[in-house]
């Protein structure tokens, strides 16, 4: 608790600091840096084809619809619906099972709690593509192959892990003082955490709720090992731009454009959460 | 190869980074403009930094956040309601407003012009049905299948038959179809496949024969398929594979620097004459040589290498499967090819595959860039290469003791051998591999630029293709007609290919080999050290895989 409170006696201090102008101009530049391979995307996919290899870059063209035209020409919205309900489906049964957990490890820890909480992050150490033979083969069998559910329960599995070290490291900063005092007014663990620590942590819980939806929305290799048969999502839907025939730049970037919109629409309406979420401090 | 994996990792981190914008500040998004007006209105929306914590906003947060818990978006639709003003909204519905028709509104176009497909020339034929999975490899050819069948011109022909298209990158493809078939998983019924895989898959019993079906159909004319592109499709008399389209090798050169030049590009030009024409056309800074593959990859760099090492004379084995990368004539042929792109060739070559070389070509930096036959229909294109498209000049692909490196490539589609649904599937292979087929998608593309050519000897009898395909249609049907895959080189050999060698194990030979030579060309190790080790890999391949005795 010291600690905690002595942190946020620094942060404060901090932020009460003017910035000079000097820093400001090097966070624009370094935003503009940051930003412009995004830029030159969008920028790109209203391109022609031609446009698009020219060099030096051309940042003044005559903008085109072509490519979106191309892209929308095959039918997008299957693989937005299945990527859409992978993502929500998974990441709402992460919370449902990151929260208890990380609850227990934050507020109830057992004698081994740093064992289990490597133990959740290990599972994540092996390189899926060590993984992919055998879950190929046990999916046929389970005839899971193709199927939405399939695919649900993989991004489950692979977004638990740090759903619960997230969201762990965010319960902890809940001050103690309020949960002892809710403990000796009587309340259970069920008000505990619906009451008390999920109220308190929802930029936390933003946060973690949207690194499990960009991870599952962004995911592309099982996908395409396991359900590019039936259930492509859009990360497949935007490789399929890619030939080794011919050029493909200007439609890539255009299908790319559309897949980021709806994690940036996403992102901006849960802006202010997130951005307190994944700074420092969130609880405060 | 790498190159393909590369650049979807390149789309992937883009997703990503998008995401660290929104996790950045409002000073990162303001370089958008929709992103500049919410930006804004956070800023207008908060009293200072103090505002984050709001004591009565926080308690007001309890009762509904509890019923929500999990609930990503309630909560996520929640905090914006929480923004006082409602400017920020505003910029986000005015966002929407401008993306949405774009989604919606532009797909309406396409599915108008849909409508122009030619009719079905035949009685619609109601008595096979079932429903098939098709893969298929993502080229311009494909993609144009792919539009057909949703604009629903296999469907007039085959009412009661279902097509599910998947259709992914080659890299991709070839891994999802390698996996189901290896394992007999049966989730294709059809599938794209190369000449390099069909008579391996066959001898396995992977795949259905179809040679007979497609002989007893008297519309399909077999005989019109070009006898070059069958025999790399045939295992033990039996045909495995329809070949869809198909390629051989030429040299592409721009006619208007020859003629500055005084040069004059014979129409079957040796080797040594590329070398010599690419001394005198190469200057660095405005015009390369000469461009060639040198991207890592059997299907890449080692395709057109290949037949360099066959049209020198030169061979991957010999009779007794003991390579022969070093013999004389091989590595002849191996050190011309890396010291031409050294000498004469772009910088960083190795970097370069088809699409590399296409892009240099078309912006003007090439002299003469010898690849595949499909490259023809892309050059020749106005709206592909609008700059250099008339100074564009065709040869045969070079020669030296061989008259032809004998390239020969198509793709194929072919039967699993385990398809659930095996009469709707020779129905879509015999439809998509047809001469009606070609007709179908030129009525349907109103142009050429996608139809399927090389597969099909009628196809260059077509008046309107010969207008349109004047100056390369009889070199391309030449070269193909002339490629002996089944007899590639001078002296003889225990294998089939012309620009590869037709074991399982080649697939990872070449891509190591092809480091290789890959580094030599960038100047990492010297050419006499890349030939030695691709030889000694090669070596080991063939005794790991008892080939060698």
């Amino acid at each position: 608790m010291a600690t905690s409170s002595r942190r946020r006696t620094r942060l404060t201090s901090r932020t009460k600091d003017r910035a000079s102008p000097a820093w400001a101009v090097m966070a624009w530049a370094v935003a503009l840096i940051a930003f412009f391979p995004v830029l030159n995307m969008v920028l790109t996919g209203f391109k022609t084809e031609v446009t698009a290899v020219s060099l030096p870059p051309q940042l003044i063209f005559w903008p085109t619809l072509e490519n979106y035209r191309e892209v929308l020409n095959i039918n997008f919205l299957p693989f937005f619906r299945n990527s859409l309900i992978a993502a929500l489906t998974s990441t709402a049964l992460v919370m449902v099972l990151a929260i208890p957990a990380a609850y227990g490890i934050a507020l109830r820890p057992t004698k081994q709690w740093k064992d289990v909480l490597f133990f959740f992050i290990s599972t994540r150490f092996l390189p899926p593509a060590g993984v992919i033979v055998p879950l190929f083969i046990i999916y046929r069998e389970a005839q899971l192959l193709g199927t939405i559910h399939g695919l649900i329960i993989l991004y489950t599995a692979m977004n638990l892990p740090i759903a619960i070290w997230m969201l762990r490291s965010f319960f902890e900063e809940v001050p103690r003082e309020i949960i002892d005092a809710a403990r000796v007014d009587g309340t259970g663990p069920w008000r505990e955490i619906t009451q008390i620590l999920l109220p308190m942590a929802v930029p936390g819980l933003v946060a973690t709720a949207f690194i499990s939806i960009i991870f599952a929305w962004n995911e592309f290799f099982f996908a395409v090992s396991l359900a590019a048969i039936g259930t492509a999502t859009v990360p497949i839907f935007l490789v399929r731009f890619v030939t080794s025939e011919g050029f493909f730049w200007a439609k890539l970037a255009a299908s790319s454009t559309m897949a980021v919109l709806p994690i940036v629409i996403v992102g901006w309406i849960a802006q202010r959460q997130l951005v307190r979420g994944l700074s420092m401090g969130a609880i405060k | 190869m790498n190159e393909r994996t590369g650049k979807r990792n390149r789309v992937r981190s883009v997703a990503l980074g998008t995401f660290s914008l929104n996790r950045g500040a409002s000073a990162l998004s303001s370089g958008w403009a929709c992103a500049k007006v919410m930006a804004r209105s956070e800023k207008g929306g908060k009293n200072g930094p103090e505002a984050v914590v709001r004591p009565e906003r926080r308690g007001h947060q309890f009762d509904n956040t509890v019923s929500n818990t999990g609930s990503v978006l309630v909560v996520a639709i929640y905090s914006t309601r929480r923004v006082p003003m409602s400017r920020s909204s505003v910029a986000l519905i005015a966002c929407l407003v401008m993306v949405v028709p774009m989604l919606f509104g532009i797909a309406a176009g396409p599915r108008v012009h849909a409508q122009d497909a030619t009719p079905a020339a035949m009685a619609p034929n109601t008595d096979i049905s079932g429903t098939i999975d098709v893969g298929m490899v993502a080229n311009p050819q494909m993609v144009a299948l792919q539009e057909l069948v949703n604009a629903g011109a296999f469907n007039e022909l085959y009412p009661n038959i279902t097509v599910n298209l998947t259709v992914l990158p080659e890299n991709e493809i070839r891994q999802t179809i390698t996996q189901d078939v290896t394992t007999q998983s049966g989730q294709f019924d059809v599938f794209t496949i190369g000449p390099f895989e069909v008579p391996l898959w066959a001898e396995q019993d992977w795949l259905a024969e179809v040679g007979a079906d497609a002989a007893a159909d008297p519309n399909y004319a077999l005989d019109d398929v070009f006898e070059s592109m069958t025999a790399g499709l045939t295992y033990d008399d039996g045909l495995y594979a329809l070949p869809f389209y198909g390629e051989s090798a030429m040299l592409f050169y721009r006619t208007d620097l020859f003629a500055d030049a005084g040069l004059e590009m014979p129409e079957r030009p040796t080797w040594d004459q590329v070398a010599e024409f690419a001394a005198a056309l190469h200057s660095p800074d405005d015009v390369y040589g000469m461009c060639l593959r040198g991207l890592p990859g059997w299907g890449e760099q080692l395709a057109p290498l290949t037949t360099v090492i066959n049209a020198f004379g030169g061979r991957w084995f010999d009779e007794n499967w003991v390579a022969q990368l070093d013999s004389e004539e091989s590595a002849a042929a191996i050190r011309f090819y890396i010291e031409l792109l050294q000498n004469y060739g772009p910088p960083g070559s190795d970097q370069n595959g088809f699409t590399e070389n296409q892009t240099l070509f078309v912006q003007g930096r090439c002299a003469m860039w010898y690849d595949a036959t499909s490259a023809a229909e892309l050059l020749s294109d106005p709206a592909l290469n609008p700059d250099f498209n008339e100074q564009l000049g065709y040869a045969y692909g070079p020669s030296a003791e061989l008259p032809t490196g004998n390239w020969l490539w198509s793709w194929n589609f072919a039967m699993a051998a385990n398809s659930d649904a095996p009469d709707a599937a020779l129905a879509f292979m015999l439809w998509a591999t047809s001469r009606d087929y070609v007709d179908q998608i030129v009525a349907f593309d109103d142009g050429w630029g996608r139809a399927p050519t090389g597969a099909r000897a009628s196809v260059y009898d077509d008046p309107a293709y010969q207008e349109r395909a004047s100056d390369f249609a009889t070199i391309v049907l030449n070269s193909i007609n002339e490629a002996n895959p089944n007899q590639p080189t001078v002296d003889p050999v225990p294998y089939t290919g012309g620009q590869f060698v037709r074991i399982p194990e080649f697939q990872q030979l070449g891509d190591d080999v092809s480091r290789e030579f890959a580094a030599a060309i960038v100047g990492q190790t010297s050419v006499d050290d890349a030939i030695a080790s691709a030889n000694d890999l090669a070596n080991q391949t063939a005794i790991e895989g008892l080939y060698q005795e």
